[in-house]
């Protein structure tokens, strides 16, 4: 039979909570299916259930084909054995078995590049080391259904990319069902022929993914960004004005600790409309208050005499941390949008289709 | 599908084993030293207590014990402390609880080896191979009633977390109470046969008063172990996909 999803009316609720309400398909072999949709709108849960690890409240569901789930990167690594010992433990635990991890040993170790620290136990490789162990072991699965939730935006931009073009060729073979979970909407654009847009458990709509990407980036222009939701650590998180291309801009910061921060450490990511990271903001890497503590209800301000973004929608990600130990980390922190204006006093002479950001390098002609 | 449970019980098993004393100095020295000092301790300290069962006889009760509560204790609590791996892998959840007896089968054998060695110690012969069979028998009626009982258990204590930590505190209790200790148990005695972990020492210790054993005292303590599995087996395979949302 040809391996395939077929689920009806799959509801999820925990306790009065509903994370999925009655989602409905039929995804067969040779598609390669995206999943978006904001935080909380049902979509690992979606994939938890239709992966088995999570049973419904409700609904119907039936799975033909060996499937393969990957949720997260290194579940089950343990930090006491070697790299070579944990390949075979994760192997394991994915679903394959030794026989195909032995043979497959020198594949997944040129892939995650970790040959000379083989025999090493895995507390002594760095956090990207262990990531690229877990999917260059995640990649060698052989399931006529894969799940991925958020596996491939994981590692260094050269990584992202050997990942995105080993799940290419996995994909390449038609008899294969990808379900893609992810916020990056330029690798499910890249990736994905079909997607399925959940809101607030519901499905929102499902078909060909520019369609369905058009209408998910362009209700967000449609609604008022969205504001920053105040979290335990920050009270607040916006620009003090609307943004224009080539205009001042500030970014104000408010901290609401109770006591004061010994060793901040506070990262900005700024990421397009597909969710690709463009640019990184740190005072520390700016060479600002090594070492200097924060007050409590600490006001920041990040500012741009020329802000250099093309016109478009981007959003900020947010990571604050005390001595190494993070307090705050949120992904979409704070959606906003560039109108367009003239950042280069001569005129612009590129068309903004892309988002994208202004530099103004130093030219010099000569014979 | 067994097959892959096994594996993968097996799997978790190896695991933890590596990793138990991984980085140690001594490193596996002390997977077998571990068991092998607490069982020898015990069964001296038993010997010096009741005189009438020689050390090695304590010697095997205890490694009988220890496998049955073990097993019942780690499987127990092995959702909740897998939480990563229930929340984020489709592995079967009966793979947790078996996994943990596999683990206290390792630690069996090795208990099973060190009183070889002390029967031989004191009778200058190696035990007689009904004496080893029955033994032998009497571990894996542990190790099935203790995993039967981790398995049954495994989800209320993935769901309530009081009833996780008392598990253990039951399972000391029980030790308290055991034929191993009540050497005899008076009235007890009936019914210690139909008692998980109990029925298992008490067939080798046979502090029943009536010498040896009938195929029903056997069959007995089997079934009890059977039933105890199945249950087990039974619970998990079908509610065994709520831990995910419990622990």
């Amino acid at each position: 039979m040809t391996p395939h999803i077929a689920f009806d009316q799959l509801t999820k609720k925990f306790g009065s909570y509903t994370a999925l309400d009655a989602v409905s398909g039929h995804w067969t072999a040779g598609q390669a299916i995206g999943v978006v949709g904001a935080n909380g709108a049902g979509k690992s849960t979606l994939l938890r259930l239709l992966s088995g690890i999570s049973a419904p409240t409700s609904g119907r569901m039936d799975v033909q084909g060996r499937l393969a789930s990957l949720l997260e990167v290194g579940t089950g690594f343990h930090p006491e054995l070697t790299g070579r010992e944990n390949i075979y433990l994760y192997g394991q635990i994915l679903g394959l078995r030794r026989a195909e991890i032995r043979r497959q040993l020198d594949a997944v170790v040129d892939f995650a590049g970790v040959g000379s620290q083989l025999d090493l136990p895995l507390k002594h490789y760095s956090s990207g080391q262990k990531i690229r162990l877990g999917f260059s072991v995640a990649a060698q699965l052989q399931a006529d259904i894969l799940l991925l939730d958020e596996v491939l935006g994981v590692g260094d931009a050269a990584f992202q990319q050997q990942s995105f073009e080993r799940m290419q060729s996995l994909l390449a073979d038609e008899g294969r069902l990808v379900v893609v979970v992810s916020h990056h909407l330029g690798t499910i654009r890249r990736m994905c022929g079909s997607v399925l847009w959940l809101d607030h458990g519901r499905t929102k709509q499902f078909g060909p993914t520019a369609e369905v990407l058009d209408a998910y980036q362009g209700l967000d222009s449609a609604a008022a960004p969205a504001p920053f939701v105040p979290s335990s650590w920050v009270a607040h998180l916006g620009w003090d004005r609307p943004l224009v291309a080539g205009q001042p801009a500030v970014l104000e910061i408010r901290l609401k600790n109770e006591q004061p921060v010994a060793r901040p450490n506070l990262r900005l990511s700024l990421f397009n409309q597909n969710g690709e990271f463009m640019a990184p903001f740190s005072p520390v890497t700016s060479g600002l208050w090594a070492g200097q503590s924060w007050p409590a209800h600490a006001k920041i301000q990040m500012s741009f005499d020329r802000l250099p973004l093309m016109r478009g929608r981007y959003h900020l990600g947010l990571r604050l941390t005390d001595n190494d130990v993070e307090l705050e980390r949120t992904d979409v922190a704070l959606p906003f949008e560039v109108n367009e204006g003239l950042y280069f006093p001569h005129g612009d002479t590129f068309a903004p289709k892309h988002n994208g950001v202004w530099l103004a390098p130093t030219w010099e002609l000569g014979a | 599908m067994g097959n892959r449970i096994l594996a993968l019980a097996w799997t978790l098993a190896e695991r933890d084993l590596r990793a138990r004393y991984a980085q140690s100095a001594l490193g596996r020295f002390w997977n077998l030293a571990q068991p092998v000092a607490m069982a020898l301790v015990l069964a001296l300290i038993g010997h010096r207590m009741n005189q009438d069962f020689p050390a090695s006889t304590w010697l095997a009760g205890w490694v009988l014990w220890n496998a049955f509560a073990s097993s019942w204790i780690l499987g127990s609590l092995s959702l909740a402390h897998n939480r990563e791996l229930v929340t984020k892998t489709s592995l079967p959840p009966l793979a947790y609880p078996m996994s943990k007896a596999l683990m206290a089968a390792v630690d069996g054998g090795i208990g099973l080896l060190l009183w070889v060695v002390v029967f031989l110690y004191q009778n200058l012969v190696l035990p007689p191979v009904g004496d080893v069979v029955v033994v032998i028998v009497c571990l894996a009626l542990a190790l099935l009633q203790g995993f039967g009982l981790g398995a049954l258990t495994a989800l209320p204590a993935a769901r309530w977390k009081d009833w996780a930590v008392a598990t253990p505190f039951l399972a000391q209790f029980a030790f308290l109470l055991s034929p191993l200790l009540a050497g005899g148990a008076g009235f007890l005695h009936t019914y210690t046969l139909w008692i998980p972990g109990w029925s298992a020492v008490h067939l080798y210790v046979q502090v029943d008063p009536i010498p040896g054993h009938t195929w029903m005292d056997w069959g007995t303590a089997a079934t009890v172990g059977v039933f105890l599995a199945l249950s087990g087996w039974f619970a998990l395979h079908q509610l065994g996909k709520k831990a995910s949302d419990w622990v």
